[in-house]
């Protein structure tokens, strides 16, 4: 799990252009929106694509995507949970 | 100096003329439906598609492409009916479009001068053997409206007698993978306004407004283009503003002296955001009490073509002094309470605020006039 | 001189409209940044667009994040109005009254050839965004705050006529009390170039007009 949370950061960095902020930067258990990192709903439909694209997961509803991307744990919970 | 509408046309998935569209409309047809052709997309979808049969009868054996086809074929109806004189210096042609030519970018003229808006400009300019230099508008789904807007005033300040506005935009895989991906296509025709609405409906199409200062030449009623405004959200640059604080500067920038719209033609594009920004834009701005509705229950959202299309056919319910229904809502569920239109109903127009917002956080908003 | 217009309609037009001046001037090009034609930042002309934009961003310490989701477009007009605004009071600019005429030849033609090729994989949203041409005037309006007039006109070569038409009426009419003029150029291989003026009310030694306009965009 902590093998796929660092994973996340660094494709979340790359994925949405996160210039000037390092993995270590992100704390997993920190909110992605708002206060947090300040991500916003364009970001959200992109870290949608990139869990396709990485992960074979598909999302159809980003209504849904509020709660799982609250922070890289459950980001990466979620993942564990849905990957086969 | 009064700008009048002289001439109009309309193409979308309901008619080839404004009249066509209007009678459609308000025998409550739809233009949307379930299209299945994996030109566009793999997966089946929603969209107002424009019959191309008859496009090619109208523009027959031509190099054009299919957003070319549009453009022209819509200028033409309403220059046939027109008698300014087009291929006089003291007419400008105004071309309103997001996107032109962009389902290029997936064949093998990908690179070829095509793309370009500005030859599509030429194009249309060189069809009707115009003199002057035709403008490109392109500020996302207002560009129609702004179209308009701009013509009045190019007109208004002395600058040419006569403008041909063409709004138009085609229906292209690019357009469809980009909504896709924001998530934003509903999945049964779209329904503005409704507590359950769930996305928009794509169109393609196609309108026509000639503007004119002769007041001479308007045959009928003269419905007179009074002024319109633009403003930015400063906000996001795709998500509407929550507050509706931008579009409400358009709309006061609009209407002042206390006049008072006997109707709105809203955006209405049955977004979730998009229909609750409007509705506390046209509530803070004093109008909950204003008869609105959204046409995209129609033929969908038809783009840089939207706000010339609507315009019209709001143009249409001026003088046949008829009320038109939001085709697609049920049950209204808007942030603020305000009057949406939900059945036909005759009641004499006066006068008409058309609305209209889009990417980039932009917003524009125009009053129509009805002179007897 | 415009080309549909007759002498007398022209007169008209002009007796009848207050004057507007250019008060800053902001070019990019080749690698380079000129204030008022004087250069003030450069790098080597050999680098490409995307390293040499992200310096004069460094450059000039703009520390805002959301630059860097920007397609080149953006990151061009966004940087050219970073710096035309640049030690201005932002008081004395209201941006609520505030007006942006932005106009270019390509269009977003740069990010719809990127969109096109994910479109037959997995579309991106945060590409996508970005394939309309007024993003640009957006962004531009988020920093700073900006809530008047915007318009975006596609132009083969900078109109000189019709932009200082357009801007007058804009300026004469609505509530805009000054107006941001650019063109700013981003072509699919990269190649780019922008210019940008603030115009106000306030005297200074160039008027508005197709002519001045004409020096500077062409």
């Amino acid at each position: 799990m902590e093998e796929l949370k660092e994973k996340l950061k660094a494709q979340l960095i790359e994925q949405l252009n996160l210039e000037d902020v390092e993995p270590s930067d992100i704390e997993s258990s920190e909110p992605l929106f708002g206060d947090g990192l300040g991500l916003d709903s364009i970001d959200a439909l992109e870290i949608i694509v990139l869990l396709e694209k990485e992960y074979s997961i598909k999302i159809e509803d980003p209504k849904k995507g509020k709660e799982i991307f609250a922070s890289i744990d459950t980001l990466a919970e979620f993942i564990t949970k849905n990957q086969n | 100096m009064p700008v009048y509408i002289e001439s109009h046309n309309v193409i979308t998935s309901l008619g080839f003329s404004t009249k066509e569209n209007f009678q459609n409309i308000t025998n409550g047809k739809t233009g949307i439906l379930q299209v299945s052709d994996a030109n566009f997309w793999d997966n089946p979808f929603q969209a107002s598609l424009v019959n191309k049969e008859r496009l090619n009868q109208i523009i027959p054996d031509s190099p054009f492409t299919h957003f070319e086809k549009l453009m022209l074929a819509s200028a033409k109806l309403a220059i046939e009916s027109s008698s300014i004189n087009v291929t006089s210096n003291d007419t400008l042609f105004i071309l309103s479009t997001t996107k032109g030519n962009v389902e290029l970018l997936a064949t093998e003229d990908k690179d070829s001068e095509k793309t370009y808006l500005w030859n599509s400009a030429k194009v249309l300019a060189n069809y009707f053997n115009n003199p002057n230099k035709c403008q490109v508008v392109s500020s996302a789904c207002i560009s129609g409206l702004m179209a308009i807007v701009i013509g009045q005033r190019f007109i208004d300040a002395g600058l040419y007698n006569n403008v041909v506005v063409v709004g138009a935009d085609a229906l292209s895989k690019f357009i469809v993978a980009g909504f896709q991906s924001f998530h934003s296509l509903s999945t049964e025709p779209c329904k503005p306004f409704d507590k359950d609405r769930d996305g928009l409906s794509l169109g393609e199409g196609a309108g026509t407004i000639i503007l004119t200062n002769n007041e001479d030449i308007i045959k009928g009623h003269k419905i007179e283009v009074k002024q319109g405004a633009i403003s930015n959200d400063a906000n996001h640059i795709s998500g509407p503003s929550r507050t509706g604080e931008g579009l409400l500067i358009a709309i006061n920038n609009t209407i002042f002296n206390n006049v008072k719209p006997d109707f709105i033609s809203a955006h209405g594009t049955a977004t979730p955001y998009n229909d609750d920004m409007e509705s506390k834009a046209i509530s803070r701005a004093n109008l909950a009490k204003v008869p609105t509705n959204s046409m995209k229950g129609y033929f969908g959202h038809t783009l840089g073509a939207a706000g010339v299309i609507e315009s019209l056919i709001g143009i249409e319910c001026m003088k046949n002094n008829i009320l038109l229904k939001t085709l697609g809502l049920k049950e209204q569920g808007v942030a603020e309470d305000i009057s949406i239109i939900k059945e036909n109903e005759k009641r004499e127009i006066k006068n008409m605020l058309k609305l209209v917002s889009g990417f980039g956080g932009c917003n524009a908003a125009a009053l129509f006039i009805k002179h007897d | 001189m415009y080309q549909g217009l007759e002498d007398a309609m022209q007169l008209h037009f002009l007796l009848n409209m207050t004057k507007f001046f250019i008060h800053k001037t902001v070019a990019i090009h080749n690698n380079s940044v000129f204030v008022d034609d004087e250069k003030v930042f450069d790098t080597d002309a050999e680098e490409p667009i995307g390293s040499f934009l992200k310096q004069v961003y460094k450059n000039y310490n703009v520390g805002y994040s959301k630059y860097f989701k920007m397609d080149r477009l953006s990151k061009l007009g966004f940087l050219s109005a970073e710096i035309l605004l640049n030690n201005t009071n932002q008081n004395n600019i209201e941006t609520e009254h505030t007006s942006i005429i932005l106009v270019n030849s390509a269009a977003s033609l740069d990010t719809d050839h990127k969109f096109q090729d994910t479109v037959n994989d997995i579309a991106s949203p945060a590409v996508f965004v970005y394939t309309l041409a007024n993003i640009v005037i957006g962004e531009i309006c988020i920093k700073h705050d900006i809530k008047g007039e915007t318009a975006f006109f596609v132009q083969e070569i900078f109109n000189s006529a019709f932009v200082s038409n357009y801007a007058n009426i804009v300026l004469s009419n609505s509530a805009a009390k000054n107006c941001i003029i650019g063109w700013i150029e981003v072509a699919p291989n990269g190649t780019y170039n922008s210019a940008m003026v603030m115009i106000k009310k306030e005297e200074s030694e160039l008027e508005l007009n197709e002519i001045n306009l004409n020096k500077i965009f062409n």
